[in-house]
C-alpha cells in the first residue's frame, strides 16, 4: 500500500472514530452547559445503548434501523432515569421520590444481582426466573412512570430546593457510572461480545472508492444529519430556547416560567439517545470487543472533546470529537497503536492546560 | 455525673476507644489465630489501603482538590518496589539486568551487588512518588473543579499505558512475581506477607503514618490546606502562599501513595499493573468519601469498612461464581445514597477544627439560599 493510501486510511478511520465521539461529546456539552456537571455515567449510557441495539439485532433479529430508534428509546429511558435517580435529589428534596428512587436503584441491584445467580443455574426458564426477569424490565418501567409523574406534579410540591457541592456531585456520577457497569457486567456476563456481521446491509462492507467501506459512510451520514437535527432543534424550538435560557442563568429562566428540572431531565435523556446511537454505530463499525467496560475510554475521550471545542457549545462538541478522532487514528498508525488513548489524553491535558475555554468558546466563560 | 458531663466524657474518651480497642484487636489477633489466616490477610490488606487512604485524603479531604488518578501513586511505588528488589547489576559487564535474575544470583550466577534494607525501599518508593506527584503537580497547580479532576484522571491513563506497555519495567501484563528469595529481610526473616515481620512493620508504619496526618492537620500546614480549600482566593489574599501548599499537598499525598504501593507489592507478592487500572483510585476514594472527607477517623472507619465488604465474601463469591467485581456495585450505590442523605460521610470532620468539610458547608448554606442549580459558586 503506498503511504498516501495509508494516510487516507488513517483519516476515514479518525474520521469515523470523530464522528462517534461527537456523538457522545453532544451529550456531556449539554448537560456540562446547564447544571456544570461532568456526567461520568454518560459513557456507560453509551455502552448500555450498545448492549441494547445487540440484543435487539442478535436476539430479536430486528432490522438494523429499527435496532437502532429501539435503543434511542431505551437510552432515553436510561437517561431521565439517571436524573431522576441520581441528580435531581442532590438538587431539591422530596419524600416520595427519594423513597421512590433509592429503593427502586437497590431493587435493580438486588434483581439483577438475583437474575445473574439465576442463569449460573440455568434456572431462568423456571417460574421464578421469568419473574426475576420480568422484573429486571419492570423495576426501571415503573421508576420512569414514577419520574414522569414526579415531573408531571403528581407527588405534590417539593419540601425544599438547595444547593448541593459540585464535588458531591461529581461522586455521585462516578457512583453511578460504577453501578452501570456493574449491573451492565452481571446481566451481560464479563465477556466481550460482538456484534452480528450478518444484520448489516450487504453494502456496509462493500468498498466505495477504493478505501471508504460502505458502513462508514453511514455513520458520517448518521452523525452529520443527527447533529444538524439536534442543533437546529436547540437553536429555533421552544424547548430548545428553554434550554439556552437555562444554561445561561437557571434563577432567570425559572422566573420566566420555565420549568428548569424539567428541561434538565430532558436534557439528559436527549443527550443519552445520542449516545445510543453512538454506541450503535460503534458496534457497526467495530464489531467486536462489546462488554461492560467498554463505555469508559470512549466517555472519557468526548467529555475531553466536549471541552477541547468549548464545553456548552455543540458545534464545538462535534468539531472536537473529530479532531480527538484524527488525533488518535494518525497518532496510533504513525506512532504507536499501543498507546492509542494515551494520544487524546494528551491532548486534552494540553487543551485544559493551555485554552481551558475551548477552540470555539470565549475566555472567562463556562470554566469548570 | 449529669447527662451533659456524660457526654463530654464519653466525646474525650472517644479517640482513645477509636484507635484503642481495633489497635488491641489487631496487635493480639494473629497470636491466637496465627499469621496466616484468611482474617489475618485481610487486616493486611485493609491496612495498606488505609494508608493509601489517607494519602489520597491529603489532596482530597485537606486541600479540597478531586484526584481521581491516585492509583498512579500506588502502582509507581509498587512497580519501582519491585525493580529495587529485582533489578541488579551484572558486575562484569555493568549492564542492568531484568527480569527476576535474583534466582540466579541465588544459585551463584552473579553475585549480589544491592541488598536495599526494608525501610530503605519505602523511603525510596515514597520519595519517587512524591516527586512525581510534583511534577504531575506543577502543571496542574493554577486548576480546580472538574478540570483538576479529568487532568489527574488523564495522567494516570497515560502512566497506567506507559506501565501496562513497557514490559521491560513492569513486566507488561503479566506483571513481576517476588519470589521468596528476592523479598527483603528484618529480623532474620523474609517479608513475606504470613510472617510476623511484615504484619507488625505493616501496623507500626500505619500507626505512624496516622499520628503525622493528626500533626499535619492541626499544624499551620493543616489550616494553610483547610484555607485554599474553604477559598482558594480569600487564602491567596490573606498571604497563603497557596501554589508552595499545594505542591507540599501533593508530595505528602504521593509519599503515602509511594508508601502503600510499596506495602501492596510486598502483600500481593505479584504486581501486575493491569490490576492496578484507573478504577482503583475511586474504590480509595469511595473509602474517603463514606467516611467523612477530611475527617482522619472518619478516613480509617470507612475504609475498613469498604475493604472488608470488598474481601470478606471474595471465597464465598467466586464459590458461586460471581466474578469478585460484582461488589462494585454495592460501593457505587453506597456512594449514591451516601451523597443523597450523608454527603459529610460517616465521621464528619468537626467544625472549628482546621475548617468546616466541604460538603457541610454546601448543605449548611443550602437552609437559607434557595437555588435550581447544583451548585456553580462563580
Amino acid at each position: 500500500m503506498d503511504p498516501f493510501d495509508q494516510f487516507l486510511g488513517y483519516v476515514v478511520n479518525g474520521v469515523t472514530l470523530g464522528a462517534i465521539y461527537a456523538l457522545i461529546a453532544v451529550g456531556y456539552t449539554m448537560v456540562y452547559g446547564i447544571i456544570k456537571l461532568i456526567n461520568f455515567a454518560h459513557g456507560e449510557v453509551f455502552m448500555l445503548g450498545t448492549f441494547f441495539g445487540l440484543m435487539f439485532v442478535n436476539k430479536l433479529g430486528l432490522t438494523l434501523g429499527i435496532a437502532l430508534a429501539a435503543s434511542m428509546a431505551g437510552c432515553l429511558v436510561v437517561g431521565i432515569l439517571l436524573d431522576w435517580t441520581a441528580y435531581l435529589p442532590l438538587r431539591r428534596s422530596k419524600l416520595s421520590s427519594d423513597v421512590l428512587s433509592t429503593a427502586g436503584i437497590i431493587a435493580m441491584g438486588a434483581v439483577t444481582f438475583g437474575v445473574f445467580l439465576m442463569r449460573q443455574d440455568h434456572a431462568l426458564d423456571t417460574g421464578f426466573g421469568r419473574f426475576l426477569t420480568a422484573l429486571l424490565i419492570a423495576v426501571p418501567a415503573m421508576l420512569f412512570a414514577a419520574a414522569l409523574l414526579e415531573t408531571f406534579g403528581a407527588f405534590g410540591p417539593p419540601r425544599r430546593t438547595f444547593e448541593s457541592d459540585r464535588m458531591s456531585a461529581l461522586i455521585t456520577a462516578i457512583g453511578m457510572s460504577l453501578t452501570l457497569q456493574t449491573l451492565a457486567m452481571l446481566i451481560w456476563t464479563p465477556y466481550p461480545y460482538s456484534f452480528s456481521e450478518a444484520a448489516l446491509p450487504a453494502f456496509m462492507n462493500q468498498r466505495v472508492m477504493g478505501l471508504v467501506l460502505g458502513k462508514e459512510i453511514c455513520v458520517w451520514a448518521a452523525a452529520v444529519v443527527l447533529l444538524v437535527v439536534l442543533n437546529l432543534m436547540v437553536a429555533r424550538t421552544r424547548i430548545g430556547k428553554a434550554m439556552r435560557a437555562c444554561s445561561q442563568d437557571k434563577n432567570t429562566a425559572a422566573l420566566m416560567g420555565i420549568n428548569v428540572n424539567r428541561i434538565i431531565l430532558l436534557t439528559f435523556g436527549i443527550g443519552s439517545a445520542m449516545a445510543a446511537v453512538a454506541g450503535i454505530l460503534y458496534a457497526v463499525k467495530v464489531g467486536g470487543n462489546i462488554s461492560f467496560r467498554m463505555g469508559y475510554y470512549p466517555g472519557v475521550i468526548a467529555f475531553a472533546a466536549a471541552v477541547l471545542g468549548g464545553i456548552g457549545s455543540l458545534k464545538g462538541a462535534a468539531l472536537g470529537g473529530l479532531i480527538l478522532g484524527l488525533t488518535q487514528s494518525v497518532c496510533s498508525g504513525y506512532i504507536s497503536s499501543e498507546y492509542d488513548f494515551a494520544f487524546a489524553f494528551g491532548a486534552v491535558i494540553l487543551v485544559i492546560l493551555v485554552r481551558p475555554w475551548g477552540l470555539l468558546g470565549r475566555p472567562g466563560a463556562a470554566r469548570a | 455525673m449529669d447527662s451533659k458531663g456524660k457526654l463530654e466524657a464519653a466525646r474525650k474518651a472517644f479517640p482513645a476507644l477509636f484507635y484503642g480497642v481495633p489497635a488491641l484487636f489487631v496487635i493480639l489477633f494473629p497470636l491466637a489465630a496465627g499469621f496466616d489466616s484468611n482474617i489475618n490477610n485481610i487486616i493486611l490488606l485493609i491496612e495498606i489501603y488505609m494508608m493509601l487512604a489517607l494519602g489520597l485524603n491529603v489532596v482530597v479531604g485537606f486541600t479540597g482538590l478531586l484526584d481521581l488518578g491516585f492509583v498512579t501513586f500506588m502502582a509507581v511505588g509498587a512497580v519501582f518496589t519491585c525493580l529495587l528488589l529485582v533489578w541488579t547489576v551484572d558486575p562484569a559487564t555493568g549492564e542492568w539486568l531484568f527480569p527476576m535474575r535474583k534466582t540466579e544470583i541465588a544459585s551463584g550466577r552473579h553475585p549480589m551487588v544491592f541488598e536495599f534494607s526494608f525501610f530503605l525501599i519505602l523511603l525510596l518508593s515514597g520519595g519517587a512518588c512524591a516527586l512525581l506527584g510534583v511534577l504531575r503537580g506543577i502543571p496542574t497547580l493554577r486548576l480546580s473543579g472538574d478540570y483538576y479532576a479529568i487532568v489527574t484522571l488523564g495522567i494516570a491513563e497515560i502512566i497506567f499505558l506507559f506501565l501496562l506497555n513497557e514490559d521491560w519495567i513492569s513486566g507488561g501484563a503479566f506483571g513481576v512475581t517476588l519470589k521468596m528469595e528476592s523479598m527483603p529481610e528484618l529480623l532474620g526473616s523474609k517479608m513475606y506477607w504470613d510472617s510476623p515481620q511484615f504484619y507488625y512493620t505493616t501496623l507500626a508504619v500505619l500507626a505512624g503514618g496516622v499520628a503525622v496526618m493528626h500533626r499535619l492537620q492541626d499544624s499551620r500546614l493543616g489550616r494553610a490546606w483547610a484555607a485554599i480549600r474553604l477559598d482558594e482566593t480569600a487564602a491567596r489574599s490573606c498571604g497563603v502562599n497557596v501554589s508552595a501548599y499545594k505542591l507540599i499537598a501533593f508530595a505528602v499525598s504521593g509519599f503515602a501513595g509511594g508508601v502503600g504501593g510499596s506495602f501492596y507489592a510486598l502483600w500481593q507478592g505479584t504486581v501486575a499493573v493491569r490490576s492496578l487500572e484507573v478504577w482503583e483510585s475511586i474504590l480509595i476514594l469511595c473509602c474517603i468519601v463514606l467516611g467523612g472527607m477530611g475527617s482522619i477517623r472518619g478516613v480509617l472507619l470507612g475504609t475498613a469498612i469498604l475493604v472488608f465488604i470488598g474481601e470478606a465474601p471474595r471465597y464465598e463469591l467466586v464459590g458461586i461464581k460471581v466474578p469478585p467485581e460484582a461488589r462494585f456495585l454495592i460501593y457505587g450505590i453506597l456512594i449514591i445514597l451516601l451523597m443523597r442523605f450523608r454527603p459529610q460521610g460517616l465521621i464528619p470532620l468537626k467544625p472549628g477544627k482546621a475548617g468546616v468539610g466541604p460538603a457541610d458547608l454546601a448543605r449548611s448554606r443550602s437552609e437559607s439560599t434557595p437555588l435550581f442549580e447544583i451548585g456553580d459558586r462563580t
